[in-house]
C-alpha cells in the first residue's frame, strides 16, 4: 500500500514537472508562430500597397486622400492563408491590416504635407511677384 | 470481319462517351494538386484538392497537407473552415477575391485565359520557334497599378505567362507544362512560377503539380456544396 502511494506520488510529481517545463514551450511555439505571421503580414503589406501612388493621391487629393488612405481596407492575398493554422491566420490578417493601412495613410500625409507646401510656396511666390510689381 | 464488327460495336458507344465528355463545356472540374512554394530558403508543402464549380464561379480549396482545412471563394467572400480545431473565418472584401495559384488554371479553362473578362485588349503578338506571343494591356484605368501580360503558347497550349509591372519590369512569370486535354481546353498539369522583387531577385518559387483531374463528374462531389457547419461561430472579418 506504501509502495503504491509512493509511486502515485512519484508519476504525479513527474506529470508536474513535465507541465511546469512544457508551459514555457507551448508559450514559446505560439509567440514564434506569431513572429512569423506578423514578420510575413509585413512584409507582404510593403510588397502590395503603392506608396506612391498613394503619395500622390495625398499630394493631390489633400486631406481627403488621407482620410481614402485611412477608410480603404487593404485585403491580403488569400493564397497566403492557404494551409496556414487559424492561429497563423488571424495573426496574420490583423498585422497585415495594420501595416498595409499605415503604410497607405503616412504616404497620403506625406503627400499631403508636401501638396501644401507646394500650394503655399506657389502663393508666396506670386504674393511676392504682385508686391513686387506694385511697387515699381 | 465480323469479329472486327462486334468489336466495332463494343467500342463505339465507349468512343461517342468519350468523344461528347470531351467535347462537353466545363462545368464542375476537380484536381488534386501539390503546391511548393520557397521563400526565403524555407520551402513548404501544401497538398489537397482543387474544386470548381464553373456556374457558381465557386472554388473550394481542401487542404489535407500540412492541416486540415477547407477554403471556399465565392466572388467577394473568403471563408476558411479547419474541421478539427472546428474554427472558422469568414472574409467579406469590397473587391472581387483572387487565389493566384488557383487562377492559372482557372485561367486556362476561360476564352482569351479570362484576361479579357478582367478588361485587358490584345495589343499585339508575334512568332518566334512556332510560339505565338501575345502581348495584353491592361484597362486604361489600371494601368498605374498593372503593366502588360505577355503569353506564350504553343499548338493551342498555354506555355508561359510574364506579368510586368506598370514601369516594365518583370513582376512574375510562369511555364505551363503537361498539358492534359479536358473538355475543350487544354489544362496545364504542371506550373512552375517565379515571383519577383524590384531589383530582379526572386522573390518566391512556387512549383504545383496537378493530378486525377476530374471532369464534369456526375454525381458532384458532395465538397461542391460545402458549407461551414452552423454549431460553428465564425470570425467574420470586412476587408
Amino acid at each position: 500500500m506504501k509502495i503504491e502511494l509512493k509511486k502515485s506520488l512519484q508519476i504525479l510529481a513527474l506529470l508536474m514537472a513535465l507541465l511546469t517545463f512544457s508551459t514555457p514551450f507551448v508559450t514559446f511555439a505560439q509567440q514564434n508562430l506569431q513572429m512569423e505571421a506578423i514578420v510575413a503580414a509585413e512584409r507582404d503589406a510593403r510588397a502590395d500597397v503603392n506608396t506612391g501612388l498613394w503619395f500622390l493621391g495625398g499630394c493631390l487629393g489633400g486631406i481627403l486622400g488621407v482620410i481614402v488612405a485611412y477608410a480603404v481596407e487593404p485585403a491580403p492575398s488569400a493564397t497566403r492563408l492557404l494551409g496556414k493554422s487559424p492561429e497563423y491566420v488571424a495573426f496574420y490578417t490583423e498585422a497585415y491590416t495594420e501595416k498595409a493601412k499605415k503604410l497607405q495613410a503616412n504616404s497620403a500625409l506625406g503627400g499631403c504635407v508636401v501638396g501644401t507646401l507646394v500650394v503655399v510656396a506657389i502663393y508666396v511666390a506670386a504674393f511676392a511677384a504682385a508686391v513686387e510689381a506694385s511697387t515699381y | 470481319m465480323p469479329k472486327n464488327f462486334k468489336l466495332t460495336i463494343l467500342f463505339l458507344p465507349t468512343f461517342l462517351l468519350c468523344t461528347s465528355l470531351h467535347a462537353a463545356p466545363l462545368e464542375t472540374l476537380s484536381l488534386d494538386f501539390t503546391r511548393e512554394l520557397t521563400e526565403n530558403d524555407k520551402t513548404e508543402i501544401i497538398a489537397g484538392t482543387l474544386h470548381y464549380d464553373v456556374n457558381a464561379a465557386r472554388v473550394v480549396v481542401e487542404v489535407t497537407q500540412p492541416l486540415k482545412q477547407i477554403m471556399v471563394v465565392q466572388d467577394k467572400m473568403l471563408e476558411i473552415y479547419y474541421p478539427l480545431e472546428n474554427q472558422a473565418f469568414r472574409f467579406i472584401a469590397k473587391g472581387r477575391i483572387p487565389l493566384p495559384f488557383v487562377e492559372s488554371i482557372l485561367q486556362s479553362t476561360q476564352a482569351e485565359y479570362g484576361l479579357t473578362a478582367t478588361g485587358y485588349s490584345l495589343n499585339r503578338h508575334e512568332i518566334a520557334d512556332d510560339v505565338l506571343y501575345t502581348y495584353w494591356t491592361p484597362p486604361e484605368k489600371a494601368k498605374d497599378k498593372l503593366g502588360i501580360i505577355i503569353l506564350g503558347s504553343r499548338d493551342s497550349k498555354l506555355i508561359s505567362a510574364e506579368v510586368k509591372t506598370p514601369d516594365d519590369k518583370l513582376s512574375a512569370q510562369s511555364f505551363y507544362r503537361k498539358h492534359a486535354k479536358l473538355g475543350d481546353s487544354y489544362i496545364p498539369m504542371e506550373v512552375v512560377s517565379s515571383l519577383y522583387r524590384p531589383n530582379s531577385e526572386v522573390l518566391e518559387y512556387e512549383h504545383v503539380i496537378y493530378s486525377n483531374p476530374q471532369l464534369n463528374a456526375q454525381p458532384p462531389a458532395p465538397i461542391f456544396q460545402f458549407e461551414i457547419p452552423k454549431s460553428v461561430k465564425v470570425k467574420e472579418i470586412k476587408w
